[in-house]
């Protein structure tokens, strides 16, 4: 086929399709070329894999078996009399759900037991995931990263202390609360705070724990772990390391923090000392640009008015240094537009 | 409730009525849906990622995020769609798992470089691949893989699903959540990218 009749049938799909056709005649030729891709051929134990990772975590979280099923399961014998060998853990399921219901009637609305128990940690999930690991914060305790030098962009002092403010109540918060205890009185204790809570928290530690209970079970314990290191006073040095490192994070933009968040240990040290780095030579930077309280590129320009060479702004853009300014600077006032492309002037 | 369900046209189709089955607990139900379901996912995950270790991965995380979501699955549209929303958002957030790893510095893995294959040095291999007037199957289907990787995410998936998924312009807006004007804005922008990609080969292999 050659290139114009391409070009002309491409047209004319173009108008087909776009009268609401199948996308197939919005691909035209191409479709019958993805006709060559070939279909997977799966990995024999897949479904396996997937129905066994599905099962896990159901079967953790006290929920539907993920998935068994098979050919007829063996007998067992008690007593000399042959037994199904399911009847065993039916009765175990049976045991459970009588359990559920005794213990679901006793304390109606009843939250998740593992969620009273973790409560705290769960409370502050978005503080502690921010914190990551406490192999981190040592890591982070270890190196001594200085602080960063200048205020987030964008936000004005006072914002910057109501969020170390804030840092330092959840702190507050997550020591007055016993974060280790997880005994009867604590639990019905913490069970009653919920449902006391004013609609407004209970949706946020509602999200809070759809987060938490979407981790894999590693994450949550390791959540949980930087939450009582961080509640415990004799480990300044983390809590030092976790305020440092959330005055990092909070440098990005809002919507570039997650990331930075969901980066692993060694990737976080390194975002660190990259950013570190690049701060303090930000200030030698700017502190070499520096002569006498000026920057060199006015001098630059000084010397070459002085033996004639021009000022460099006249010459165009490209030798301005630093970003360009919008509105004619004191050398450009003079009527004259900036340069572009098709620009024949001398 | 279920009975309720079941008469509703989205349970009519089979991976609807699987899903219901699934979503009141029955264990056998879930693993039809997987044996259903597998080699589709697995096909639209390698030829978007060029990978197969990667589409299984990406395949076994749909069917546990299905799973996860089951108890609060309902039948109000049909399971292919769901399930190609799913899709959308794993594929997606490999992009971004990608993406973060490029922008911290750290290597990205293969699925993520298979796709960022330039026209340039296509052009070039598709080029040297093709003494002969006719290539053979392999060859072609090597080719069209590379040309695939020169797409971009959402154009790639918009084409695989139309392809292989047989989506109509609004099953697939439905699964990437866009309007069907940008659908089919993306096709027409994902024909002419691999037509350009493949034209190298259509010169060499087909004059």
């Amino acid at each position: 086929m050659t290139q114009p009749k391409a070009a002309a049938d491409a047209t004319a799909r173009d108008s087909l399709a776009a009268d609401g056709d199948a996308p197939a005649a919005a691909l035209g030729d191409v479709w019958a070329l993805l006709d060559s891709l070939p279909s997977a051929r799966v990995s024999t134990d897949l479904m396996a894999t997937t129905v066994e990772m599905a099962a896990v975590p159901a079967r953790a979280g006290g929920g539907t078996p993920g998935a068994t099923s098979g050919g007829p399961a063996p007998a067992t014998s008690v007593g000399g009399f042959a037994l199904p060998a399911w009847l065993p853990a039916a009765a175990v399921v049976f045991a459970a759900l009588v359990g559920g219901l005794v213990a679901g009637r006793a304390s109606s609305p009843n939250p998740d037991q593992a969620v009273l128990q973790n409560l705290p940690c769960i409370e502050h999930f978005e503080l502690l995931r921010e914190a990551g690991s406490v192999a981190f914060l040592e890591e982070v305790a270890r190196r001594g990263y200085p602080a960063p030098r200048r205020p987030p962009p964008a936000r004005s002092p006072v914002d910057v202390q109501a969020d170390a403010e804030q840092f330092d109540a959840a702190i507050a918060s997550l020591r007055a609360a016993d974060v280790a205890a997880t005994d009867r009185e604590t639990v019905a204790a913490r069970r009653d705070l919920v449902l006391r809570m004013v609609d407004s928290r209970r949706r946020q530690l509602e999200k809070a724990v759809e987060s938490y209970q979407r981790l894999a079970p590693s994450d949550r314990r390791e959540l949980l772990a930087v939450g009582r290191a961080l509640a415990d006073p004799k480990r300044e040095q983390l809590l030092e390391a976790a305020r440092r490192w959330h005055q990092w994070v909070r440098m990005r933009d809002p919507a570039d923090r997650r990331d930075v968040i969901d980066l692993g240990t060694e990737d976080r040290l390194e975002w660190l000392d990259r950013w570190t780095r690049l701060d303090a030579n930000r200030d030698q930077m700017r502190e070499n640009m520096r002569e006498n309280g000026r920057p060199f590129f006015e001098r630059e320009w000084e010397n070459r008015r002085r033996t004639g060479g021009g000022d460099p702004r006249d010459r165009g853009p490209e030798l301005r240094p630093g970003p360009s300014r919008p509105g004619p600077g004191p050398s450009q006032g003079q009527g004259q537009t900036p340069r572009g492309p098709g620009d024949k002037r001398p | 409730m279920a009975a309720e369900s079941s008469v509703t046209p989205a349970a009519a189709d089979p991976s609807t009525a699987l899903m219901l089955r699934v979503r009141d607990g029955d264990a056998l139900a879930f693993e039809q849906l997987v044996g259903l379901w597998q080699d589709r996912l697995v096909t639209l995950f390698l030829h978007h990622t060029g990978d197969h270790a990667t589409a299984e991965d990406l395949a076994q995380e749909v069917f546990l995020r299905v799973y996860r979501a089951r108890a609060t699955y309902q039948p109000t549209a049909k399971f292919t769609t769901w399930v190609h929303t799913i899709a959308n958002n794993v594929a997606s957030d490999l992009r971004q798992r990608s993406y973060r790893r490029r922008e911290h510095g750290v290597p990205a893995n293969v699925s993520a470089s298979s796709s960022a294959i330039g026209l340039e040095q296509l052009a070039v291999a598709a080029s040297g691949m093709m003494p002969a007037r006719v290539a053979d199957r392999t060859e072609l289907q090597a080719i069209v893989q590379q040309a695939l990787g020169t797409l971009n995410e959402r154009q790639r998936m918009a084409v695989l699903l139309a392809k292989f998924e047989h989506c109509s312009y609004e099953e697939i807006a439905a699964a990437m959540d866009l309007s069907v004007p940008a659908v089919k804005s993306l096709l027409f922008r994902a024909r002419d990218q691999l037509r350009e990609a493949i034209a190298p080969y259509m010169q060499e292999g087909r004059p």
